[in-house]
C-alpha cells in the first residue's frame, strides 16, 4: 500500500514538473525559432535559453528518485 | 494559462521576429549620412543594405529617383506581407485589418490617378501592395477607365458598398473627398469592430487607433480651417471614434469662425500640449507641415512606448510596422529632396527622426 502511494507521489512529482517545463518552454521555444529564422547565428544562444526550463523537470526527477530509493 | 486557444495567436514567435527586424532599421546617424549623398549614391547605399534584393531586381528597369521609389515600396510591401505571413490566429486577424490601410492608400492613389488622368505607370509607382488586395488585382483595376469603373471593380472588398453609396456625392460635387472619406471611415470602422480578447495590450492597441483618428481629424481641421471652409462642409470629412475628441468637440472646433479662433479654441483641449510648439512654428513659416509632423511624431512616440509595455502582444508588431514605414518615408523624403535640390535644412525639417 505504502509502496504504491510512494510510486504515485514520484509519478506526480515528475509529471507536474514536466507540465511546468512544457508551459515554460512553449513560448521560449517559439521565440527561439523566431530568432533563428531571422538570424541563424542565434542558434546556440536560442538552444541554451530553450533548455533552461528543463531544470524544473530535473528537480521533479530528483524528488521522485528520493521518494523511490530512500 | 490554459485558456489561450489555438486561435490566440503566436505572440512569442511573431514578436521575436519583429524585434530582430527592428534591430536592422536605420539609426538616426544613417539619415545624416544619406543627407550628404546624391540620388545615385543613395541608390548605391541602400543597394548594399537590406534593400539590396529590391534594388537588384529593379535596377535593370528603373534608375535614379524612380528606382528608389519602387524599391522602397516593394521592400515595404514585402516586409508587411512577411509579418502577415508569420502571424497566426487573432494576431493575424488584427494585422490583416491594420494593414488594410495600404488598401486604402492604394485605392486613393488609383482614384486620384484616374480622376486626374494620370498614366498607368505614374499610378503604379505609388502602389504599396501590402494590404489585402493583391498587386494583380490593382493591375486589373488600373485598366479601368474612370472613377466609377474603379469602384465597380472593388466589388469583392469591404469598401464596395460604402463607395457605391458615396458615388452620388462624388457625381454631385465632382471631387474625390466623399470617396476618400468613405474609405477612411470604412477602414477605421472595420479596425475598431474586431473582437479582441480585451487584454491590457489590446486596450492600448485600440487607444492607439483612436488617437490616430483624433490626429487625422485634427490634421483635417487644421487644413480646412486654414482654407476657410464652413463647418457644414468640414463635418462629413471627420471620422467618429476618436480617443479624446468626440463628434461634439469636433463640431465646436469646426464651428470656430476663423483660423485664429480655431487655434484659441484648441487650447481648451488636451492635444494643445502636443501641437502648441508646432503652431508657433506655423505662425513663423506659414506652413502647416510643422503641425502635421508634430502630430505624426507624437503618434509614433506613443506606438514606441506601448511596444515596450507588453512584449507578448500586438503592440511590438504594431510598433515595428510603424517604424518601418517611417524609415521608408524618411529615405523617400531625402531622395526626393536631393532630386529637387532642396537644402539639407529643409529636408531635415521634413524627416521624422
Amino acid at each position: 500500500m505504502v509502496d504504491g502511494l510512494v510510486a504515485i507521489g514520484a509519478g506526480i512529482a515528475v509529471g507536474l514538473a514536466g507540465i511546468g517545463s512544457g508551459l515554460a518552454e512553449k513560448d521560449i521555444g517559439a521565440a527561439a525559432v523566431g530568432a533563428i529564422a531571422e538570424n541563424p547565428k542565434m542558434f546556440g544562444q536560442a538552444l541554451i535559453f530553450t533548455v533552461i526550463p528543463e531544470t524544473i523537470v530535473i528537480f521533479g526527477l530528483v524528488i521522485a528518485i528520493l521518494l523511490m530509493f530512500l | 494559462m490554459f485558456g489561450r486557444s489555438a486561435t490566440a495567436g503566436n505572440y512569442a514567435y511573431a514578436t521575436t521576429r519583429v524585434k530582430a527586424r527592428k534591430s536592422f532599421l536605420f539609426p538616426r546617424e544613417t539619415y545624416m549620412k544619406l543627407l550628404q549623398m546624391s540620388v545615385p549614391e543613395i541608390n548605391r547605399f541602400i543597394g548594399e543594405s537590406k534593400y539590396k534584393q529590391e534594388i537588384d531586381e529593379l535596377a535593370t528597369r528603373y534608375d535614379g529617383i524612380d528606382l528608389v521609389e519602387y524599391a522602397l515600396n516593394l521592400n515595404l510591401a514585402r516586409e508587411m506581407n512577411d509579418i502577415l505571413g508569420f502571424c497566426q490566429g487573432e494576431l493575424r486577424v488584427i494585422m490583416w485589418a491594420y494593414l488594410m490601410r495600404w488598401d486604402v492608400w492604394n485605392i486613393k492613389s488609383l482614384l486620384r490617378g484616374k480622376f486626374y488622368n494620370a498614366t498607368e505607370d505614374d499610378i503604379r509607382e505609388t502602389f504599396v501592395p501590402a494590404g489585402s488586395i493583391s498587386m494583380q488585382d490593382f493591375n486589373d483595376l488600373l485598366k479601368k477607365g474612370s472613377v466609377p469603373d474603379v469602384v465597380e471593380g472593388l466589388s469583392k472588398t469591404i469598401f464596395y458598398k460604402p463607395l457605391i453609396n458615396a458615388l452620388d456625392d462624388f457625381n454631385k460635387t465632382k471631387t474625390l473627398a466623399p470617396l476618400e472619406n468613405t474609405l477612411d471611415l470604412v477602414y477605421y470602422e472595420n479596425l475598431l469592430s474586431i473582437d479582441l480578447p480585451g487584454t491590457k495590450a489590446d486596450e492600448l492597441f485600440v487607444s492607439f487607433i483612436r488617437r490616430e483618428i483624433d490626429f487625422t481629424n485634427l490634421r483635417t481641421l487644421f487644413r480646412l480651417k486654414r482654407a476657410g471652409l464652413e463647418h457644414e462642409k468640414i463635418m462629413p470629412m471627420l471620422i467618429p471614434g476618436g480617443a479624446r475628441l468626440n463628434m461634439d468637440d469636433l463640431r465646436k472646433l469646426a464651428q470656430a469662425p476663423g483660423f485664429d479662433d480655431f487655434i484659441n479654441l484648441l487650447k481648451e483641449y488636451s492635444y494643445w500640449a502636443e501641437t502648441a510648439e508646432a503652431v508657433d512654428r506655423y505662425r513663423q513659416t506659414g506652413s502647416l507641415n510643422a503641425v502635421e509632423i508634430a502630430l505624426y511624431k507624437d503618434q509614433i512616440a506613443f506606438a514606441e512606448k506601448i511596444s515596450h509595455l507588453y512584449p507578448l502582444s500586438i503592440c511590438p508588431i504594431l510598433g515595428y510596422a510603424i517604424r518601418k514605414n517611417v524609415e521608408v518615408n524618411n529615405i523617400r523624403t531625402i531622395s526626393r529632396g536631393k532630386e529637387m535640390e532642396l537644402s539639407d535644412e529643409v529636408i531635415k525639417s521634413q524627416l521624422v527622426i
